[in-house]
């Protein structure tokens, strides 16, 4: 009995030490701060007001930083507490369930594509009219507005546009396409049938197309001529062409040998190997070119780790240079077809309304996205693109930036104005997030496991059909 | 008894061949067993050693074909530190592992605590008291041991909500009180280790009903106790299902929470980072086994022989 | 005088049975029971989440939920997987645990080091869940362990797949399942066979039965309630399967085959909580998933349980009887 007295005791003594040490070297590295579990709208140690944030980016807390370096008069009344989720299915949940609260609510909530539209329709969030902010629509890509536009009502706004494009290997367009340069590669890229034809040719010597076969679902899936659901009647849609099309280009891919894996590979370890050598192109957007591929390209850097998304602050810029992996070696083009990837839409909540958070809700949205100069300012630092097309034209390509080395030269502005009208706007509903997944899964079923076309596609709704109760299957 | 020493003699030759026998087969089969039953955590060690490069190249040339797998995944490398710096502190991952632990040692001590003394308690009820409703309902608790705890979860997480019991231990704590079969197995325990006439001398003494159960019959007790104590401690630190549905800050999540949250994060490509997270959270319990296996073992014999 | 005393302050007390198992059943009414009920209220109206719909009024909808989930392809699906993933894992289960058991408590062979066997054999059960399904499933990944062997001995020909075969997902899976119980049902046998009263086994071997014999005839027999117990609360857990298969077709741990290995628990956490949260259609579910394990329970009690056992008294009885005979003779 006493030794089983002894290890209990030591085993709680082992707990407490290990958490107490990796409670301390949490507080040297991330100074964020994050999690104290604050109540909006109630007051920190120095008196300052607490608006409670929830996000699913840690970009979220470099924004925010700046936004209070700006506003020193909002720095010496309000405090951030920030919340981040970076998982898409347990940021919904928690957010969710967050809103039903009346004391854990937070004041100012973010969005990425996926659940935007679910945020917007929840029952505890506040539209932009309420929260005192008024636009003018027509400064706006419409794609930004729509997505989160419940009843008409606009419920959120968003600081950026996320205008798809592809980016790839100029060497290895030189090589097998006789030309690396922009114009002349998005000739050979232009259609899905080109598309094709270059991967067969860059198999030939010896380079992947694509990485995986989850490359090409946002191209697709943003050009379909229905959202998955009906807003008004909530009957399922189905453009079966879109959907086949994705599906049997992927399948030629990948039984071609044109894809690097054939599985899913976005935010795993062999995409990123892949961004190194081996793959001719990926799909991207703007946020995507800075935080994702650009460090990922890297063969070395100097801290030893290269960070998947906040890459930036952990490739160190001197690694940002030729020879290191395939840095310098990329360009961009408008690719086959127009899409977008993400966005960050910004919330107010109903609570933000009534415990004295909803001046400082407004002030932040209007600084991220309605004022033209912050956003000009914010934005060009980043390097990224605004919801805004006039404050777009104003956007210039830094040549002295690692981006601009990275494309070897060229400026990413030009392309992006180009495609971001081009975004198809009505592909979004509720439940974006569901079929997503299911989606994925039908994919998978055709692809690896060998199910007919129609059966996997069919299997997209039988998929979601048990967790969509509200949402009307044709029998 | 002649009779048998005879046949026994005439057939030794034979026998002791097919004894020797079976006993190399009992030892390649038990060592087999040993190697299948340790090689999943030994690879796992060893991959927490290795840089991402390092787990995705995995060709020898020197190592035969079939065995170039093993002989990979048994090579130990340089990156653990690096590993677990990434995966503590790095911005991207950085899984509060530390809290972690605290949480479910929290749960885990609570749930223990309350289970165990609450059952010895009900099961002395049963086992000293003659009431009306022994019998029933003492075959009432044998008979709920057999419904399953997950029909009711998603009720119970319901219910958790409308009373505000989010992001709190305690609907994890609190209902450790009812526990079904470790008052059968206390309910035996006693009928062995309890004797009705120290029940009654300590009524002779004047103490109270209460004073004899915790002053004399605890003590008594204890060994069976501490037996539940250990199964009820891993069972609440390893639970998941509930925890994942009713905790959703960050700071509040369990040990099995944040294995979870390994891959589930689209920012772990680590591989190395997740076999050391996974080394982390498999370290301490298997230093508790190794350290308590004698008492574990008993007491899984103890258990399953109750029927 | 003193036993009538005893009597007396025993009569008197006995109202404290019912104190001392109020907290008992207090506790069990609040957080067992009244769920139990909810889930059968839930069940019969078109209730959603709470927290996606705080203030939410419910409205009658019958036995409908129960239809649609019986309907259901994803129910019916997993309804398969759960059952079929428990009983292959079940059977090398209860066969190795077995022939195991009758080793270490065969004193013929008498194998030493049993005691650390029995340590390293159990080991895999104390692990936390998770871990070990998060570990499996990175090892079938891309650059695993198991991935890497099945392309080395030609099982994947194209390094590029993934493991797709649903047969191979359910027996990884069913593996783990057994890997983490077979020490834990070798010990509880083990335990058993020794409680068996030694001269049986000596009746046996004067009766001249071979080591098989006394196996099927003696140990068999009286070793049936507990493998009926072992084989009931498997199945009770087996119909429960979470923890492990979760790991392998949710988030970013999405297999190929994450259909065929969805359990019902996982369809009712992903019907509760995600899309538009039918908390009924779940706990239409659950009611199911009730009523099954219930009885499947009560089918293998009753076959296994009972006339096992009254063979076994027979067996016992006839035992002694001869036992009683050769002693006889002996004198």
């Amino acid at each position: 009995m006493n030794k089983l007295k002894r290890v209990l005791c030591g085993t709680l003594a082992l707990a407490l030490a290990a958490s107490m040490m990796t409670a301390c070297g949490k507080d040297d590295s991330s100074a964020g701060g994050s999690n104290s579990g604050a109540t909006g709208g109630g007051k920190d140690e120095s008196g300052k007001t607490v608006v409670k944030v929830y996000t699913f980016t840690d970009e979220t807390q470099g924004m925010l930083d700046g936004f209070l370096e700006d506003n020193p008069e909002f720095a010496e009344k309000y405090t951030f507490d920030i919340t981040l989720e970076a998982t898409a299915s347990d940021y919904i949940q928690k957010t969710l369930s967050a809103l039903s609260s009346e004391t854990d609510a937070p004041d100012l909530f973010l969005a990425d594509a996926d659940y935007a539209k679910r945020f917007a329709a929840n029952e505890g969030t506040a539209s932009i009219a309420d929260l005192g902010i008024t636009i003018d629509e027509s400064q706006y890509y419409p794609y930004v507005l729509d997505f989160t536009t419940i009843k008409g009502q606009r419920m959120a706004l968003s600081h950026q546009a996320a205008p798809g494009v592809v980016l790839y290997r100029r060497d290895y367009a030189e090589e097998v396409l006789g030309s690396g340069d922009p114009a002349e590669v998005q000739k050979h890229m232009d259609t899905w049938d080109h598309f094709v034809e270059t991967a067969e040719a860059m198999k030939e010597k010896g380079y992947f197309m694509v990485a995986g076969i989850d490359e090409l679902k946002r191209c697709f899936m943003n050009n379909r001529t229905s959202a998955w659901v009906n807003e008004d009647t909530m009957e399922y849609q189905l453009d079966k062409d879109t959907v086949s099309q994705f599906f049997e280009v992927t399948k030629k891919l990948a039984d071609e040998k044109c894809t690097q894996d054939v599985s899913p590979v976005q935010w795993k370890a062999n995409w990123y190997k892949g961004m190194k050598d081996g793959v001719f192109c990926f799909f991207g957007c703007s946020w995507y070119l800075h935080y994702t591929i650009k460090p990922n390209c890297l063969a070395e850097v100097t801290t030893g780790k290269v960070d998947p998304e906040t890459g930036a602050q952990e490739a160190k810029e001197e690694d940002y240079k030729e020879g290191n992996g395939s840095f310098g070696k990329w360009g961009i083009i408008a690719g086959p077809a127009g899409y977008f990837w993400g966005g960050t839409w910004w919330y107010g909540s109903k609570k933000c309304l009534n415990d004295g958070t909803k001046d400082a809700v407004k002030q932040v949205i209007e600084y991220f996205c309605v004022n033209d100069d912050s956003m000009l300012k914010v934005m060009q630092e980043k390097g990224d693109f605004t919801s805004k097309p006039a404050v777009n034209e104003k956007l210039v390509a830094d040549e002295k930036s690692s981006t601009y080395k990275f494309l070897a030269g060229q400026d990413w502005y030009t392309i992006f104005r180009e495609a971001a009208p081009k975004i198809n706007t009505k592909t979004t509903c509720l439940y974006d997030d569901d079929f997503n997944t299911a989606v994925d899964n039908a994919l998978n079923e055709y692809v690896l496991n060998g199910k007919s076309l129609d059966d996997a596609i069919a299997g997209i709704a039988t998929e979601v059909k048990s967790n969509l109760k509200d949402v009307k299957f044709p029998e | 008894m002649a009779n048998y020493g005879q046949a026994g003699e005439s057939m030794k030759g034979g026998y002791h061949a097919r004894i020797i026998a079976t006993k190399i087969i009992v030892y390649i089969v038990c060592i087999a067993l040993t190697i299948i039953a340790i090689l999943p955590f030994v690879i796992m060690v060893f991959s927490a050693t290795k840089s991402r490069f390092e787990i995705n190249s995995s060709y020898l040339d020197w190592a035969p074909k079939i065995t170039n797998t093993l002989v990979v995944s048994l090579l130990p490398s340089g990156h653990f530190i690096e590993n677990a710096k990434y995966l503590l502190f790095s911005k991207a991952l950085s899984l509060p592992f530390g809290r972690g632990f605290i949480n479910s040692a929290i749960i885990a001590i609570g749930a223990t605590a309350l289970s165990v003394y609450f059952s010895a308690l009900t099961a002395y009820g049963f086992a000293v008291y003659r009431f009306k409703l022994n019998k029933p309902l003492y075959a009432f608790i044998m008979a709920i041991q057999m419904v399953p705890t997950q029909v009711t979860v998603i009720s119970f997480v319901e219910m958790m909500y409308k009373w505000h019991l989010t992001n709190n231990f305690l609907p994890f704590i609190l209902p450790a009180i009812a526990a079904p079969s470790t008052v059968f197995f206390l309910r035996q325990y006693m009928s062995s280790a309890l004797s009705v006439e120290m029940v009654e001398a300590g009524r002779i003494d004047g103490a109270g009903e209460f004073g004899i159960f915790n002053r004399l019959v605890l003590p008594i007790l204890k060994p069976g106790m501490a037996t539940m104590a250990i199964f009820a401690m891993v069972t609440n630190w390893n639970s998941y299902l509930i925890p994942s549905l009713l905790l959703d800050k960050l700071d509040m999540s369990t040990v099995p929470m944040l294995v979870a949250k390994l891959s589930g994060n689209k920012y772990s490509t680590e591989y190395g980072a997740i076999y050391f997270g996974l080394t982390l959270t498999a370290a301490p319990l298997i230093i508790f086994y190794l350290l308590l296996s004698k008492y574990i073992i008993a007491g899984v014999a103890l258990g399953g022989v109750k029927e | 005088m003193a036993s009538s005393f005893r009597t007396r302050a025993k009569l008197e007390k006995n109202y404290f049975g019912y104190i001392f198992i109020a907290p008992f059943f207090i506790t069990y009414f609040i957080f067992q029971l009244v769920p139990l009920i909810d889930t059968f209220r839930f069940a019969m109206t078109d209730a959603v989440a709470w927290y996606l719909s705080p203030n939410q009024e419910t409205s009658f909808m019958g036995l409908k939920n129960f239809k649609d989930v019986l309907t259901d392809t994803n129910f019916r699906q997993a309804f398969g997987n759960t059952p079929l993933m428990w009983i292959m894992g079940f059977i090398p289960q209860i066969a190795l645990a077995l022939l195991l058991a009758s080793w270490f408590t065969n004193e013929k062979i008498r194998v030493k080091g049993q005691g650390f066997f029995k340590v390293i054999f159990y080991m895999p059960n104390i692990m936390t869940a998770t871990t070990i399904g998060m570990l499996f499933f990175t090892f079938i990944n891309r650059n695993g362990f198991i991935h890497n062997f099945c392309v080395s001995i030609g099982y994947i020909e194209d390094a590029r797949y993934p493991i797709t075969s649903p047969t191979f997902g359910r027996s990884v899976i069913a593996f783990i399942n057994f890997w983490m119980w077979y020490g834990q049902t070798m010990i509880v046998l083990i335990a058993g066979i020794m409680g068996i009263n030694p001269s049986f086994f000596e009746a046996a071997s004067i009766d001249g039965a071979s080591g098989w014999q006394t196996f099927w005839r003696i140990t068999m027999p009286l070793v049936r309630p507990i493998m009926t117990y072992s084989l009931v609360t498997s199945l009770i857990g087996g119909f429960q399967m979470f923890d492990v298969p979760n790991m392998f077709a949710t988030g970013n741990n999405n297999a190929a085959f994450s259909k065929q290995v969805t359990t019902i628990v996982m369809y009712i956490k992903k019907v509760a909580y995600t899309g538009s949260m039918s908390v009924s259609s779940a706990c239409a579910a659950s009611i199911f998933l009730f009523l099954v394990t219930g009885l499947c329970s009560l089918v293998l009690f009753w076959l296994m349980s009972d006339r096992a056992e009254a063979k076994a008294i027979r067996m016992e009885k006839k035992r002694a009887k001869e036992a009683a005979l050769l002693e006889g003779g002996d004198l």
